[in-house]
């Protein structure tokens, strides 16, 4: 393993493996500094090329944008208090204010500092804990595959914001439409309405494309004018590049504790389905504050609580990996779209994927602890110019990102069908979304629905339509338990923001 | 208690659902061989629909509920719920679907990139000329830049269009 892992950081010493870690971060630091965009849009986007490209090359790139694009989420927030992803919301409440007391190369600074830290536990937790927990994962019988999977699809959908019964819709909606297609199990047409190009199925590439890209696309163009107004509103001030290096001794009052646990916390949350960023570190500044010295401090520019959020949101970078890598199962968003690049390389996520593949696999694994010191190395080479990014154009913006997702979703497959597909899902995701219905779920359903529904009639079929054959299995069992009480502390005792 | 509004997606759901419903029965029934079958799995979907429609029809939370908050992907609600501009979008890219096999990559991707240039761009009080003159530069600058990356970089095949090679 630790030879595979070495041939992982060498492979990254190739040049064209280089330049796709360093075009993803600068990539992923663009969609996440400017508001409304986001590491998923670019993982989204990028989707399409991945088939043309080598597998290390595409995995790094993809970990350049999901490293960076974590980041940059609090870049703005820090600035002009627009955070650019949610992820990036708790940083804004402590990260402004020292904004606007003349310290913003300060908290930019103290920002990267622990994100580069976070990042880097985070990205040692995966390479260290996926592979022995991949081998407990090859204990699972189908009936455990089922209830795992039945904890993610529950568990995204309880963790989305609003009413729980929408939620429930689009996930449902999601798994409809997996069903789209010949049945995996018994080779008949459901659902095609015999048109041969949905005889296929729903493609993953075009719904990906449709919720992320499309559906941004619609929700930008309704509020465009909001952020223009904002953005150019903010006072644009003047960084020098040593004010973004902390000192050793702010380091050393917001303490190795903070740093390390926050990560602890990122990476754990990272690893539960539904988790995400925001979460994370949402967390880790509520326990940041809860054994703070000083907090008083706390929403009036505290570096503690500034870290705290910061390591928390890029350790989960690693720990979002590990359910993905192991068990096969995306917990959000960005690990989803990763799903699909990962299966465009012929690659099923599951509990023999790293046994089998370990050594193609670390690239990437290295990549993600590389990104993370070059978010601190990004700090002191673009700080100064962070500020400009959001007033990029938007319509050069979103010309560019309609133009790219559209055109790459017709060359993906040379096919016009799959354009409509996209946009016909992009429309009605975004009027679900303008009615106060998530999107991810939708996206989850398609990704989940077809191991839910085949686990589910293989156990059907094993157990001769016993449904005990879930609680029988102790895994299975303490799987549905597990579900049982997320659903408890998510959605029946929420923890409030 | 259930609002107009609710209804705008809770209608055409339904109607989705039935036509969703009618289909599963037309294949065999669930358990008729002693196995689930391929019906099984989409009853049970068509069942939680009618019963989420229901529950978002009588719930009191879900008619004032509109921060479908999604984490990772800053799923807010538009600012502007009201705006033409989503649906001017959803017009270009259609029209840009319908042109690309017809006139190929080049023009339809410029008029593409110039009309979603001008839909985000666009606001009143603005000097429509300067901003007109921008969104043409741009748009032929991306169209390039979009042939660049697709076609040299990627070595991808991209519609030339029907039309020039007709006759």
């Amino acid at each position: 393993m630790l030879a595979d892992l070495a041939g992982g950081f060498l492979k990254l010493f190739e040049f064209w493996t280089f330049l796709h870690l360093v075009g993803g971060f600068l990539l992923g630091l663009v969609f996440g500094a400017i508001p409304g965009l986001t590491a998923t849009l670019a993982i989204a986007l990028l989707l399409p090329f991945t088939f043309g490209m080598e597998l290390s090359n595409a995995l790094v790139m993809v970990m350049g944008i999901y490293m960076a694009g974590i980041y940059a989420g609090s870049v703005t927030g820090i600035t002009v208090n627009i955070p650019g992803a949610p992820s990036g919301v708790i940083t804004s409440i402590e990260g402004h204010p020292l904004m606007k007391k003349g310290h913003g190369a300060k908290a930019l600074g103290l920002d990267a500092f622990a994100s580069s830290a976070g990042g880097m536990i985070g990205a040692l937790v995966l390479m260290f804990v996926a592979f022995p927990m991949s081998e407990l994962a090859l204990l699972f019988k189908t009936p455990d595959k089922f209830s795992l999977v039945l904890l993610a699809v529950v568990t995204v959908t309880i963790v989305s914001n609003g009413s729980l019964w929408k939620s429930i819709i689009s996930m449902t909606i999601g798994l409809m439409l997996a069903t789209v297609g010949i049945d995996r199990m018994i080779p008949v047409g459901r659902f095609h309405f015999d048109s041969p190009h949905l005889v296929e199925g729903v493609g993953l590439l075009p719904a990906v494309i449709g919720l992320f890209a499309v559906c941004e696309l619609l929700s930008q163009a309704a509020k465009s004018t909001t952020i223009k107004a904002a953005v150019h509103k903010a006072v644009q001030p003047v960084f020098k590049r040593r004010d973004f290096i902390p000192t050793f001794k702010e380091i050393r009052d917001i303490g190795l504790v903070t740093y390390v646990k926050s990560s602890v916390i990122g990476t754990v949350i990272g690893m539960l389905p539904g988790g995400g960023a925001a979460m994370a570190s949402f967390i880790a500044y509520a326990e940041a504050k809860r054994v703070s010295k000083r907090p008083e401090e706390y929403g009036k520019g505290s570096h503690e609580g500034l870290a705290a959020a910061e390591s928390s949101n890029n350790a989960m970078c690693g720990g979002a990996l590990i359910p993905l890598l192991t068990l096969g199962i995306p917990g959000d968003a960005v690990t989803a779209i990763i799903f699909g690049v990962l299966l465009i390389q012929g690659l099923a996520p599951g509990p023999d994927l790293l046994s089998g593949s370990f050594a193609a696999l670390s690239p990437m694994f290295a990549a993600l602890f590389i990104a993370s010191t070059f978010v601190f190395i990004s700090i002191l080479i673009f700080g100064p110019y962070y500020v400009k990014i959001t007033r990029l154009n938007r319509g050069m913006l979103y010309s560019f990102i309609a133009m790219i997702a559209m055109v790459g979703t017709y060359a993906s497959a040379f096919s016009f069908f799959q354009m409509w597909v996209a946009l016909g899902i992009g429309a009605v995701g975004f009027f679900l979304r303008a009615m106060g219905y998530p999107v991810i779920p939708i996206l989850m359903g398609v990704i989940l629905g077809p191991y839910l529904e085949e686990y589910l009639r293989r156990s059907m079929i094993i157990s001769e339509a016993n449904p005990m054959i879930f609680l029988t299995s102790p895994i299975s069992l303490s799987l549905l338990a597990l579900t049982c009480v997320f659903v408890y502390f998510l959605r029946v005792r929420r923890p409030r923001v | 208690m259930f609002s107009g509004r609710e209804a705008l997606v809770i209608g055409p759901l339904l109607v989705f659902n039935t036509v969703y419903l009618v289909q599963a029965l037309d294949m065999p029934t669930p358990f008729e061989a002693g196995e689930p079958g391929p019906a099984f799995f989409p009853l049970v979907l068509c069942a939680l629909i009618y019963v989420s429609s229901f529950g978002v029809m009588f719930s009191r939370r879900a008619d004032g509920d509109a921060d479908a908050g999604d984490g990772g992907s800053g799923d807010e609600m538009p600012a502007d719920g009201k705006s033409i501009r989503p649906f001017l979008a959803i017009g270009a890219t259609a029209l840009f679907i319908f042109m690309l096999d017809t006139f190929g990559y080049w023009l339809s991707t410029f008029i593409y990139a110039l009309t979603i240039n001008i839909i985000f761009e666009y606001s009143s009080g603005e000097n429509m000329r300067r901003v007109g003159a921008l969104a043409v530069l741009v748009s032929a600058a991306l169209t390039v830049l979009g042939w660049l990356f697709f076609v040299k970089l990627f070595d991808l095949h991209l519609p030339t269009g029907v039309i020039w090679h007709a006759g």
